[in-house]
């Protein structure tokens, strides 16, 4: 890429860092990370502010964090201007821990016990399937959302997530417990399973 | 002494742990146990390791599009001349 040619570092590793090379390297994952609280457009400008910043910003890099994570850092900042001049309805914490209290009996079985779903590994990209998870998605409170994608799309570990996130790894494993089971709720009840087979994805 | 068999509540939680961390020994034991007998359970594991593995491969929705990374990078560019 034409961009390569400026500005490139080379790491004691070996590795090239520099502002050219973040945009291949953490765009997606900053995109996908934006994108839960902003719709499309706004994101992709959330990351380009958030790649600008950083440029100017670069100093400031500590190298403790990795470099992943120092933008993600940058990006929380740049939408927490967003998320607070355009606040969505979202269930906020206290309901989602009921929600997931609700899942089961006084005897701790589940309510509604997870089945096979219709989808297998094989259908994950499908466009409807990527909608209804989108929307199931834009259901979970904000921070909650927040902690699922950045363990399971930027993929930073528990211990990164603390650093980020300002918690501890007990708040992080709930956040993901919860999370991931009213994800898979939401996604069961929207249209994987067999048990509703004329429900359509992304409705 | 009399030891409740740990419930789905409980050993959910488990499933969904010990994607994020090492379990210990008894925790790692319960959950065996527990998965052997509860279909639920067992189905609940392959379902967030489904959508895991689905938030890794994420398609076009949740990826920058080329045209919008061009665009990035030229306002990179901009302001790394400027």
């Amino acid at each position: 890429m034409m961009l390569r040619a400026t500005g490139v570092r080379t790491r004691s590793d070996g590795a090239r860092d520099g502002p050219s090379t973040w945009l291949d390297d953490h765009g997606d994952a900053l995109f996908a990370y934006a994108r839960v609280h902003a719709p499309h457009d706004v994101a992709e400008d959330l990351v380009q502010e958030t790649l600008l910043a950083a440029m100017k910003g670069d100093a400031t890099f500590n190298g403790r964090s990795s470099r992943r994570t120092w933008l993600i850092g940058i990006l929380r900042h740049k939408l927490a201007d967003h998320v607070r001049q355009r606040r969505r309805f979202r269930a906020d914490d206290v309901v989602l821990a009921t929600l997931v209290e609700r899942s089961f009996d006084d005897s701790g079985r589940w309510v509604r016990p997870p089945g096979p779903w219709r989808v297998g590994v094989g259908d994950l990209g499908r466009a409807d399937v990527q909608k209804a998870l989108e929307e199931c998605l834009r259901r979970l409170p904000t921070r909650t959302a927040e902690v699922f994608l950045l363990r399971e799309h930027a993929g930073l570990d528990v211990q990164r997530l603390c650093q980020v996130l300002n918690t501890t790894p007990t708040n992080v494993w709930t956040m993901l417990y919860r999370a991931r089971t009213v994800l898979r709720e939401c996604l069961e009840q929207s249209c994987l399973t067999d048990r509703r087979p004329d429900a359509p994805c992304g409705k | 002494m009399t030891t409740a068999l740990p419930t789905c509540r409980r050993m959910s939680q488990l499933v969904s742990e010990a994607e994020d961390r090492p379990l210990g020994m008894r925790e790692r034991l319960l959950l065996v146990v527990h998965t052997l007998y509860c279909g639920s359970c067992r189905a609940f594991r392959r379902q967030i390791r489904l959508l895991r593995r689905n938030m890794r491969e994420l398609g076009e929705s949740l990826t920058l599009s080329s045209e919008s990374r061009a665009r990035i990078e030229q306002a990179l560019r901009d302001a790394e001349s400027s």
